[in-house]
């Protein structure tokens, strides 16, 4: 060791900027992994409907005073199951994941600590059956108990059905089937009935706390609708077009919007700009990483030659190739020790500051110690090959001058 | 004697080539990453009204009463829009030359040419004094008249791309265009106002879509237009369209032209007093007085519409722009000392210290400008990539002239920079060792 010391205190310079690489590359490295993990952790979660079969489209009246929207409605979905291909569909205000809904705050009486906010969807007695949700407990809508709406009618239902999520966090011990929820004026058990919990729907919102949290209302609205047609999976694409293309031409009275769009269409638009960072900070991080690299065997290079002197003569009094070779990656792995320790401060930095800024969670160890691991198979693999180079220098060039 | 350190320059630039292309690749590297992040920053970032955004100004009233926040991301701040009611009142009441309210909404529209099928298009409902208010440009007629405003008249202004798509290139002001069941006439076409970032209404996101047409807000309201921005209610909004405009939700955007600090100060006074008057009647929840006007850039602040992730890559890339400096330092250190033989020979045939130092700068400053040329080139390439990962930055995060210009200097600047202690460490060496080794 003492050796090596002695060598990179000659050369303080370029030690101290490895270290300044190797320390930058650590504190971005690991705060981009972590960065990459959250965004794919919070994409891979399943919406709750099978995304494959669904597709989804606008209509709207043209006149809202004259149009009969519940006779438009009933012909709209026969015309729309006469389809080859279509299995079956419902028509509400809004989809998951697609960026805009309605929220609201339940309770089961007045100061309930459990108040839970979550997301509002019309729904009818197809709603479970199109999505592919799974109703857990309870009871599905009936058929008669769906009303629809005027546009900006706000009324309460009198039964609705809500999601595993918030039934747990409304009913942590027990069924909340048969419950009812706090009316309009905070009063237990004047407003609607539970009367089902199903399994996941998340809410139109993807970075909501609390995504998890829906409540189906059996309402049906009685102006522009959202139609959502379950098709087999193979058949959507094709249907996308022919779907809508039928309806808007079936009945001018309303407008249909110009394109339907996919399920997975809706989803990949949601999490557009997380996959965009994970693509950004990726290329980031393995640039980095190359860079900081070839900054490595750069330096190493010139270590040799300007040492090669220096090496002669370790070689003529006696250290064997190998030993050299052991040197340049004990050289390194010292570098990167004092580089690690202030790339962790320094990723911690980073972190604080990032998460002061945005909503940023804490940077796990975990990463921090991937990026270790990486900083240093990266140094000892870069310092490698001119590290051979030295332990090739002749001992005879110890020999020529002094 | 320039053009000698230039000669100099190049040659020991295709000298270890392999170093230098690395150098180049990683300067190029870095500075793009940066120049593309800080053109995206500097674009959300910059007035989209310039000629006017100190004297605009959106209006707060805290008329809010339940206990959720309306604004997430300060839960102390009034709700961000009005309630029907008081938008109203301050366009009747409040002291300002310049004022409005506005919603967006929109139509179905249906074109006499019977080709064209109906087709949905966002629009503002707003009053005649919008298009003074953010100096629209009329192309074609004028805005509605006062009296339109009062009569809830159906009249109408297209923006020049909707005029366009209608009735062509020719002058369609005085003819009709039916908005759902309604017929409009058309009084005149702007040119399409389209400010990036949207600031008078964020509701649709920072890059929202521009309105395609504008019609009067008690015409609109009349006919139940509904509303297609944020809507947010602390008690029931009621059944239907009439409770709704009369109820406690807020939905409004409201924008005011004061001039003055005086004018401002009245304005603001005049809120305080309303506010006062509402609680008297039962209205808003107390008397802390948390009204306010806040001018565009204050405004575009409040609502963050600088994303965070726009941030966090311009901290990333200057990190990683840092390294890239940091490793041509090293490499340029590297690359000038195994030349101390050469230079040992050029000092002892007369090359001053300075001489030698001023040439090894040049040779920094030519590794900067191959940087920055392949710096532009990527830089390029870099905010293409954008548009492809994020659509809606396309046609809005463009490189230009300016950026360009900091580009180069940066880059040539930052690697000089780097280069004075390797070319210093170069300078001072002794030229009698190096002759001796040979």
């Amino acid at each position: 060791m003492g050796p090596t010391i002695r060598a990179l205190l000659k050369s303080k310079t370029g030690a101290i900027l490895i270290i300044l690489e190797v320390a930058i590359t650590l504190a971005i490295v690991s705060n981009a992994l972590s960065m990459i993990s959250t965004r794919s952790a919070a994409m891979a979660r399943p919406s709750g409907v099978e995304e494959e079969r669904l597709f989804t489209f606008r209509s709207s009246p043209i006149d809202r005073n004259t149009y009969p929207a519940e006779a438009a409605f009933a012909a709209d979905r026969a015309r729309l199951l006469a389809l080859p291909g279509v299995e079956n569909a419902y028509a509400t205000d809004q989809l998951p994941l697609s960026g805009s809904g309605s929220s609201t705050s339940v309770k089961l009486g007045p100061d309930d600590p459990r108040e839970s906010q979550t997301a509002t969807y019309y729904a009818d007695e197809n709603t479970l059956a199109t999505l592919g949700v799974k109703l857990l407990s309870g009871r599905n809508f009936d058929a008669r108990e769906i009303r629809t709406l005027k546009p900006r009618a706000d009324e309460t239902p009198s039964v609705v059905l809500i999601s595993k999520a918030l039934s747990d966090s409304l009913f942590p011990d027990g069924a909340a089937v048969g419950k009812r929820l706090a009316g309009r004026d905070d009063s237990a058990g004047t407003g609607p009935e539970i009367v089902g919990v199903y399994g996941k729907l998340q809410s139109p919102w993807n970075g909501d706390e609390y995504i998890e949290n829906t409540l189906l209302m059996p309402f049906r609205p009685g102006g522009r609708v959202a139609w959502v047609v379950r098709a087999q999976p193979e058949a959507v694409l094709g249907l996308q077009i022919s779907a809508r293309d039928m309806l808007a031409n079936a009945d001018r009275s309303r407008m249909v919007s110009p394109t339907a769009q996919s399920m997975l269409e809706i989803r990949a638009e949601s999490y557009r700009d997380d996959r965009a960072m994970i693509v950004l900070m990726s290329i980031l991080s393995s640039l980095l990483i190359v860079i900081t690299a070839f900054g490595i065997v750069g330096m190493a290079s010139f270590w040799v030659t300007q040492r090669t002197k220096q090496i002669g003569m370790r070689r003529a009094l006696g250290a064997t190739r190998s030993a050299i070779v052991r040197e340049f990656q004990l050289e390194n792995a010292l570098l990167t020790t004092a580089g690690a320790a202030l790339g962790i401060a320094l990723a911690y930095g980073a972190n604080y500051w990032f998460a002061r800024q945005a909503n940023i969670p804490m940077l796990p160890l975990s990463y921090v110690l991937i990026g270790i691991v990486l900083v240093f198979a990266l140094g000892q693999l870069a310092v490698l090959r001119p590290a051979q180079r030295a332990s090739r220098v002749s001992p005879a060039i110890a020999t020529r001058s002094v | 004697m320039t053009r000698y350190y230039l000669q100099l320059a190049v040659r020991g630039l295709l000298q270890h080539r392999a170093l230098t292309a690395l150098m180049v690749f990683a300067i190029g590297l870095g500075i793009a990453a940066t120049m593309t992040g800080l053109t995206i920053l500097a674009r959300y970032g910059s007035d989209p009204i310039p000629q006017k955004s100190k004297q605009l100004f959106a209006v707060q009233l805290d008329a809010w009463k339940g206990d959720s926040p309306t604004n997430e991301f300060d839960f102390n701040a009034p709700p961000d829009q009005l309630t029907y009611k008081d938008a109203t009142a301050l366009m009747q009441r409040a002291p300002a030359k310049r004022q409005t309210a506005m919603y967006l909404t929109g139509a179905a529209l249906q074109s006499d040419n019977a080709e064209i099928a109906p087709f949905f298009r966002p629009m503002r409902a707003t009053q005649n004094v919008f298009f003074e208010l953010f100096e629209l440009q009329f192309i074609y007629g004028a805005a509605w008249r006062d009296s339109d405003d009062a009569a809830k008249a159906r009249v109408t202004v297209l923006t020049q791309p909707l005029s366009e798509m209608l009735f062509g290139a020719s002058n369609p002001v005085g003819k009709q265009v039916q908005y759902g069941a309604e017929r409009f006439t058309v009084v005149g076409v702007v040119k399409e106002f389209a400010p990036k970032p949207k600031f008078y209404d964020l509701n649709q996101g920072t890059l929202g879509d521009a309105d395609a047409a504008y019609l009067p807000i008690a015409t609109a309201i009349d006919l139940s237009m509904n509303q297609s921005g944020n809507t947010s209610c602390f008690e029931s909004s009621g059944n239907g369209w009439s409770d709704f405009i009369a109820s406690e939700c807020i939905w409004l955007q409201y924008w005011v032209e004061l001039e003055t600090a005086a004018e401002t100060s009245a304005y603001l006074s005049f809120l305080n007093a309303y506010a006062d008057e509402q609680h008297k009647l039962g209205r808003f929840v107390d008397t802390t007085r948390n009204n306010h006007v806040v001018d565009v850039k204050q405004w575009l602040k409040q609502n963050k519409v600088v994303p965070q992730d726009s941030k966090i890559f311009v901290y990333v890339s200057i990190g990683f722009l840092l390294v890239c400096l940091i490793n041509a330092l090293g490499l340029m250190l590297a690359k000038f000392l195994r030349r101390a033989n050469e230079l040992g020979v050029r000092r002892a045939l007369g090359a001053s210290k300075r001489s030698v130092f001023v040439q090894h700068l040049f040779e920094a400053g030519a590794i900067g400008t191959a940087g920055a040329a392949l710096g532009v080139v990527l830089t390029i390439l870099g905010l293409k990539g954008m548009h492809l990962l994020y659509a809606k930055l396309e046609n809005f995060a463009v490189l230009d002239l300016k950026t360009l210009a900091i580009l180069v200097l940066v880059s040539v600047s930052a690697t000089v920079l780097a280069g004075l202690l390797p070319a210093w460490r170069v300078s001072q060496l002794p030229p009698a060792r190096a002759l001796k080794a040979n």
